[in-house]
């Protein structure tokens, strides 16, 4: 009897041993540790610096930069960006990876964190709001990034070839052992489309005060410039459009000083144009005295076009560095602003066939852009035909460094009649880039090949 | 009237039984011990007639003239003796052959006896654990186990089998009866240990699962016997440590000292600091600027330079920083038990005075314990508590000393007194001429004199450990056994840093912040004392629930199994607090205000600061779910058959890691070849097995988490913002070490030549290392299970008894030597991080443990500039030098760990004194001698004797290696120099580790005890033999190793 006494009690203890310990295991080892779990946790990760950074290389790349000597560029600073400027088949020189790509994926994983912890976090009627801008503001700066990642490494879209031709892989996941594969450029834009249609309702602010966040004219803006560079212009005109109505303002460069280094202050772009922060990765270039604007472009300001003395500084030596950068100092603006929404919606209205709508446009940001103290001269085009030729002039003009040409390039190059060899000259040695060359696209870090098997880019 | 009638009786029946009966009387002694054996069995063969020795070994017993006696003891050959008898048998029993085999092994959740072994075990019994002398328990295992070593170099102290991790915990898991012990050794009273038993291979201690990965040392403690008389013994020593060798790092001395701060004024070296005005410059320093100014004192400054050139601040280090290290270790314990119950209670004093002025250990520990049976005896019940409170003081202040002009080394001509013995300040941080401008000022004064320190200050810890243990265990059925088991244990340890205000750390810290305006003056660190206070307090719970199973049928087959679980938690929490404005009289503190960064120095306005901010909170949590069972079959005592498996889970992994649960397991065979019936080698081998056994032990990095883990990095826009530190990484799991072991346990007739010899193979997988990652993956590096590595060694451990009778001599020899590589790393640092990181970085194809270096060209004849290979010629291009080499590129000097090491321990004896020496020995690694590194001061802060020795006129060459001081500062030329292979060479050296000294008394008639013990032992003795042409410690190259001598008493009570 006591035997079985006893062994009832020794029973009972195993029992007890494996029923009461539900969450015993999920205790923190560290108290210190920051274990994302809260929406305020998340938050404060898309708050993280890294999140507004965008590419360079592609800038260096194409047709905004000159420069003329050797020395010139040597202080491009990198090989790769000395690669990237001369178009060369070998990008990188054995060196394992770059900050274009490395970075995207990195905002990529912040906001598959927040993306996968948000899963965890129950919405209800209380957080709701806060859930919702979070994971919008998630989703427009993982689309972002892939957008950017497409510009550097796939080709140019084209929706008869976009289903055989490869885009990115799309990573989206936080899992960083995850399988991953390159999606084709369809996908890789359905992807961009379809998060940035979801963003766009759950972002709550229509225009953001502190445009380092997303906002929904953010998401308008971002897919104009997406639609444009797809060359789905009845999209970029209906986005641009709506950017355009939300935040009209254009900053007028006649309140700017001219002999200042840095004539455009911070405030002043924000207060104005800027829809949405970004600055270029800090790449060596951009701050270089010898890295010059195109010397086509330098020539082809009017001289009572203010951009002439607010973007450029002359060097006294053939070289004009840029200093026009929305962001106050030496750091590049690769944001959204709403110069390039007009600039959108004029190129779109002309493709319409709507030259009056086009130039109206063009002219309300040429406007800001004259010196008032001499009568303005109106724009105008006879035809569609002389109303794109304008506006891209003008688009060329406008965006220096902006991060847009190479996408433009890539876009118009599909086209015969703007169609342009690009061409160096260093040395007594030329280089050139045809259209559609193979070289528009970077190839992937080898990194990238050797441990996940994607299909390299052919150069 | 009694004794009549039984004497009637037993004649009646010795008349019925036999003709004549005789009583023989007699006592039995040990042949090894030559002590009486209490308990001996006195029979007669083939009846259940018999009787047991006495507690002297004394015996009585009639006989008959036919009877056979046959005497026994457990570990003796059982001796028969046939008539006729003499009246007085005095018996010596001889040492069993079989007493190796009954040596006890334990695993922490079981105990076995040696013969059921598949594993690889090292017992170490408490004869040799007392051999040593020591406070600490493990030091008492220093070069006596087979593979175990203490480490000077690497990520833990010491290693079992070298070491199989490479960010991971490297330390072996520590079992105290029963359970993973969480405390500190130091609170261990090693003498209520009775045994330490170490497991190496994967079937000693898979058992352990995930952390079995480093090897496991299972102490075991004393605990007191059914059945046995109430034995009392103490133990009192107490050891002499002798004062560091200082003069055996090779410093500058004072000549060099001076003259280098000679040349370097005289290039204006010290301007910048002169013209603060308060930086602090040396004596010498000083007088030059004297001089210069007032050239006419010349001649008064230069002889006082001559003085002070034959000064040595090492001397005054010897007589009033350091001094005679007093250990003394009192211990007493009382054992005994009865029919049901059995008992152990202990207590300990330890009082170590510390070899520097100011230092101070204590101990004092109570320990207890208690086993009762109830039920007929199947129900058993065993509590045990020990407590201990373990002060350490350490108020000594060192002897880095000094800041002035010389990073933290003192200027050797400094005087800490005068010759009177009366303290005199030195120069710390800031000029004389300052601190008196500071002091008409109002300020505190300034001045430290370090000898005053020690009696400022109060920096203690104190740590109250207690463990508290309670066991059930309950017969089921036939051999079938269930237990339950539960261990708490609490520490709280309370650290006090006090510095009164008469101390210099708060005379500096309130001086530095003092604020003058006019004639008042603003103290933000307020006056008084600082008193940084912490607190730590740990608790751990340890719960275990097992069956055990353990049966013979018909002597053929032999069963034992267990399963169990096993739970732990242990719990954390810690708190710093720092008082400003401290004073102990009234125990009370003042505000500060933390928040004003911008705090003016008194010494340099432009200068701002913020008072320091001391407070910090911790907690964490480790816990562990665990399942474990391990079944070993026996048939006919020949062939034994073991497996064990374990499953863990913990909180550091997270859910899918435990929900996988990838269990570690282990298998083993073993074979009693001796019992064979076919073995011939009986008379002259008569104990021979074979065993082996494969398996997995486990490992845990607590620096990685399964989860995503951020940090808050700052605010952006008044918005916090984080930054990912560690991504998710579900796939996270143990490290795991597959062991192949295969081990071979032999004895010879008399036990003349016994021992064991083992191979082992060892793979260490899934280990945690670093790994490039595609960067699409989201991160660049990524610490994971990705790295491993391949190790295998042979350890012989031989004893051999080479004279036997009256005078004995027993040698036991152990020997180890190891490979260890790291066979997968993915990550390749850059050649001067190989060389330059002082303690290990992994590089694929070596060893972690390594050491690298340029090639050497010589001294160039002409300069003296050192010199290597550029495209194999001389040459003096550091920059391009250094830049060729890649890690590959670099010189493979070998391992900074010995890969073979071990002792010979020798033991003579006769009668009751015995003597025995170990001596060590520690080969195949290597060593890199500090270099002069002159810098941009001619090698004023490298503090390097070599100095005097350097290159200084062509044809110093043929007998110097140390290039000779640059004509301008050349770090290159430095690094290239501190790197080369003329400074590395070979480590291995034999030491005399170890003697001790034995009188032993027992059982004299005229001794009020049953047995004292005297002992001397000393340790430390010295190098025998070094293969360096260095004149260095290898080891130690910064000192040596003080020789201690104790002496000490054992008397066991009647």
């Amino acid at each position: 009897m006591k035997t079985i006494k006893i062994v009832i009690i020794l029973c009972l203890f195993f029992a007890t041993v494996l029923s009461c310990q539900k969450g015993f295991l999920e205790v923190k080892p560290d108290q210190h540790l920051l274990v994302p779990k809260k929406l305020s946790d998340l938050q404060a990760i898309l708050n993280n610096t890294i999140m507004n950074y965008g590419p360079g290389y592609h800038i260096i790349s194409a047709d905004d930069y000159q420069v003329y000597t050797t020395s010139a560029l040597t202080a491009l600073g990198s090989a790769v960006a000395r690669n990237a400027y001369l178009w060369k088949k070998d990008l990188y020189e054995n060196i394992a990876t770059m900050g274009d790509w490395d970075r995207p994926y990195q905002q990529i994983f912040y906001t598959n964190v927040v993306l996968d912890e948000l899963k965890n976090i129950e919405r209800t009627a209380v957080n709701a709001p806060d859930y919702d801008n979070t994971k919008g503001y998630a989703l427009f700066f993982r689309s972002m990034a892939f957008y950017q990642l497409a510009i550097s490494f796939a080709a140019g879209y084209n929706k008869e070839t976009a289903q055989q031709v490869p885009g990115i892989p799309l990573k989206l996941s936080s899992d960083i052992n995850e399988q991953l594969k390159r999606h084709t450029l369809k996908e890789t834009y359905a992807q961009i489309l379809a998060d940035l249609g979801i963003a766009k309702t759950l972002i709550s602010n229509d225009v953001e005060t502190q445009p380092v966040k997303p906002s929904r004219i953010a998401v308008d803006a971002l897919l104009a410039r997406i639609y444009l560079s797809m060359g789905d212009y009845e999209s970029a005109l209906s986005y641009s459009n709506k950017c355009i109505l939300s935040k009209p303002m254009l900053l007028d460069f006649n309140v700017l000083s001219k002999t200042s280094t840095r004539p455009i202050t911070f405030n002043q772009a924000l207060s104005t144009e800027v829809i949405f922060w970004q600055w270029m990765n800090d790449y060596q270039f951009a701050a270089s005295s010898s890295t010059s604007v195109a010397a086509e472009i330098v020539t082809s300001y009017n001289a009572n076009d203010l951009r002439k003395t607010i973007f450029l500084r002359d060097r006294n030596n053939g070289v004009f560095t840029f200093k026009g950068n929305y962001t106050g100092d030496s750091f590049i603006f690769t944001g959204l602003a709403t110069d390039e929404m007009y600039l959108i919606r004029a190129e779109c209205y002309a493709r319409d066939g709507k030259v009056t709508e086009a130039m109206r446009d063009l002219n309300s940001l040429m406007l800001k852009r004259w010196n008032n103290t001499v009568s303005y001269p109106e724009i105008t085009a006879a035809n569609t035909e002389e109303a794109l030729t304008k506006i891209l002039a003008e688009r060329r003009k406008e965006l220096i460094t902006r991060g847009t040409r190479w996408a433009d390039l890539k876009r118009l190059n599909q086209e015969t009649r703007y169609a342009v060899t690009l061409k160096r000259v260093l040395d007594g040695v030329e280089y050139a880039l045809p259209p559609n060359d193979a070289r528009y696209v970077f190839p992937f870090p080898q990194t990238e090949i050797d441990r996940n098997g994607f299909p390299q880019n052919g150069r | 009237m009694k004794k009549y009638i039984l004497m009637f009786l037993a004649g009646c029946m010795a008349f019925a039984q036999t003709w004549a009966q005789q009583t023989i009387s007699g006592k039995i002694t040990a042949s090894d011990t030559q002590h009486p054996i209490p308990g001996a069995s006195v029979r007669v063969k083939g009846t259940n007639r018999g009787t047991k020795t006495d507690n002297m070994g004394a015996f009585a017993i009639s006989v008959g003239h036919a009877d056979t006696l046959a005497v026994s003891f457990v570990g003796y050959n059982t001796q028969f003796f046939a008539p006729p008898f003499s009246a007085v048998l005095n018996i010596t029993m001889q040492l069993s052959d079989a007493k190796l085999e009954e040596v006890v092994v334990s695993t922490g959740y079981q105990t076995l006896p040696k013969e059921r072994v598949v594993g690889s075990f090292t017992v170490v019994d408490q004869q040799l654990l007392n051999r040593s002398v020591s406070t600490n328990l493990l030091d008492r295992l220093r070069d006596v186990v087979p593979g175990f070593s203490f480490n000077n170099v690497g990520s833990s102290s010491m290693s079992i089998r070298g070491q199989s991790t490479i960010y991971g915990n490297a330390e072996p898991l520590i079992v105290l009866d029963n359970f993973p012990f969480e405390g500190s050794m130091q609170d261990i009273n090693p003498n209520d240990v009775e045994s330490i038993t170490i497991l190496r291979d994967a079937a000693a201690a898979s058992i352990w699962g995930a952390r079995a990965g480093n090897g496991v040392i299972v102490i075991t403690t004393k605990k007191g016997k059914l059945n046995q008389a109430l034995q009392v013994s103490l133990n009192s020593n107490f050891t002499m440590v002798d004062v560091p060798d200082l003069y055996a790092g090779n410093k500058l001395s004072a000549s060099d000292y001076i003259d280098i701060e000679k040349k370097l004024f005289s290039q204006g070296y010290y301007d910048a600091s002169q013209a603060t005005g308060y930086e602090a410059l040396t004596p010498v320093v000083e007088m030059l600027y004297k001089k210069k100014a007032d050239p006419s004192l010349a001649t008064e400054v230069d002889a006082e330079m001559e003085r002070l050139k034959g000064l040595d601040v090492r001397r005054d280090f010897s007589r009033y920083i350091y001094r005679k290290g007093i250990n003394q270790q009192q211990a007493l314990n009382l054992k005994g038990g009865g029919g049901k119950n059995s008992y152990y209670l202990s207590l300990g004093y330890d009082h170590n005075r510390g070899d520097m002025v100011g230092n101070e250990l204590s101990r004092v520990s109570v320990a207890g314990n208690n086993t009762f049976k109830f039920l007929k005896d199947r129900l058993e019940l065993a509590t045990a508590g020990n407590f201990s409170v373990h002060t350490t003081v350490n108020n000594a202040v060192g002897t880095n000393l000094s800041n002035a002009s010389a990073g933290g080394v003192i200027y050797p001509y400094a005087q800490l007194a005068d010759e009177q013995g009366n303290h005199l300040p030195i120069i710390k941080n800031y000029r004389s001429s300052f601190i008196s401008q500071a002091s008409s000022n109002g300020l505190l004064d300034w001045s430290y004199v370090p000898l005053d320190e020690p009696d400022l200050v109060d920096m203690s810890t104190k740590r109250r450990t207690a463990r508290l243990s309670g066991s059930l265990a309950y017969h089921l059925w036939k051999g079938l056994k269930a237990s339950v088991r539960y261990q708490f244990i609490n520490m709280e340890t309370t650290g006090r840093n006090e510095r009164s205000l008469e101390s210099y750390y708060s005379r500096d810290l309130i001086n530095r912040f003092t604020q003058v305006s006019g004639t008042t003056l603003v103290r933000p660190v307020p006056l008084g004392g600082i008193l940084d206070f912490s607190q730590q307090s740990m608790t751990d719970h340890g719960f275990r629930t097992q069956l055990d199973f353990n049966r013979n049928w018909k002597e053929k087959h032999e069963l034992t199994a267990m399963a169990g679980i096993e739970i732990r938690s242990t719990r954390t929490e810690s708190a710093n607090h720092r008082y400003y404005g401290y004073d102990s009289e009234y125990a009370q503190n003042t505000f500060v205000d933390y928040t004003n960064n911008a705090l003016p120095f008194y010494y340099d306005s432009s200068r701002k600061g913020q008072i320091p901010f001391a407070d910090a909170l911790g907690l964490y949590n480790d816990r562990f779910r665990s399942y474990y069972a391990n079944i070993s079959y026996g048939f006919l005592s020949r062939y034994i058959f073991n497996a064990s498996a374990r499953l863990d889970q913990s909180n550091l992994f997270g859910v899918k890691t435990n929900q996988k649960g990838v269990p570690l397991w282990s298998m083993g065979i073993a074979w009693n070849v001796d019992k064979e019936n076919f073995y011939f080698l009986k008379s002259v081998l008569p104990y021979l097995k074979v065993r082996t056994t494969y398996g997995y032990n486990g490992n845990v990095d607590k620096t990685v988490s399964a989860y995503t883990t951020a940090a808050f990095a700052g605010n952006r826009y008044n918005m916090p913002y984080a930054t990912i530190i560690n991504p998710p990484n579900p796939n996270l799991k143990w490290e795991r070490v597959a062991i192949w072991n295969v081990g071979l346990d032999f004895g010879f007739k008399g036990n003349r030549i016994s021992g064991s010899a083992e191979y082992y193979h060892k793979k260490g997988m899934d280990l945690i290392g670093d790994m490039p990652m595609p960067a699409s993956s989201g991160v660049l590096q990524y610490r994971g299970n990705i790295a491993s590595t391949t190790g295998s060694g042979i350890e012989l451990a031989i004893r051999t008894q080479n004279l036997q009778g009256k005078l004995k001599w027993q040698s036991d020899f152990v020997f180890a030597n190891q490979k260890e590589n790291i066979t997968d790393y993915f990550v390749t640092a850059t050649s001067s991080q190989y060389l330059q990181s002082g303690l290990y970085l992994p590089l694929k194809g070596k060893p972690l443990y390594s050491l690298y270096s340029y090639s050497w060209a010589g001294l160039d004849p002409d300069t003296g500039d050192p010199q290597g290979y550029l495209n194999g010629v001389a040459s003096k291009d550091y920059t391009a030098i250094i830049r060729e080499y890649t890690p590959e590129k670099l010189i493979f000097n070998g391992s900074i760990r010995p890969t073979t090491f071990g002792s010979l321990r020798n033991t003579i004896s006769y009668g009751d004194i015995s003597f025995s020496f170990n001596i060590a020995y520690r080969l195949g690694y290597v060593f890199r001698k500090n270099a002069l590194v002159y810098g941009a001061n001619l090698g004023l802060l490298s503090n390097n004797g070599d100095y005097a020795v350097r290159w200084q006129n062509p044809g110093d060459e043929v007998h110097t290696q140390v290039p000779s001081v640059p004509a301008a500062a050349n770090n290159n030329r430095d690094m290239f120099y501190r790197y080369s292979d003329v400074l590395v060479d070979k480590a291995d050296n034999i030491r005399l580790q170890d003697i001790r000294f034995d009188y032993m008394l027992s059982d004299r008639n005229w001794l009020p005890f049953q047995q004292v013990q005297f002992y001397v032992y000393s340790a430390n003795l010295g190098i025998l033999w070094k293969r360096t042409r260095f004149d260095v410690d290898p080891d130690i190259q910064y000192g040596n190793y003080p020789v201690s001598i104790a002496f000490g008493i054992k008397v066991n009570f009647k």
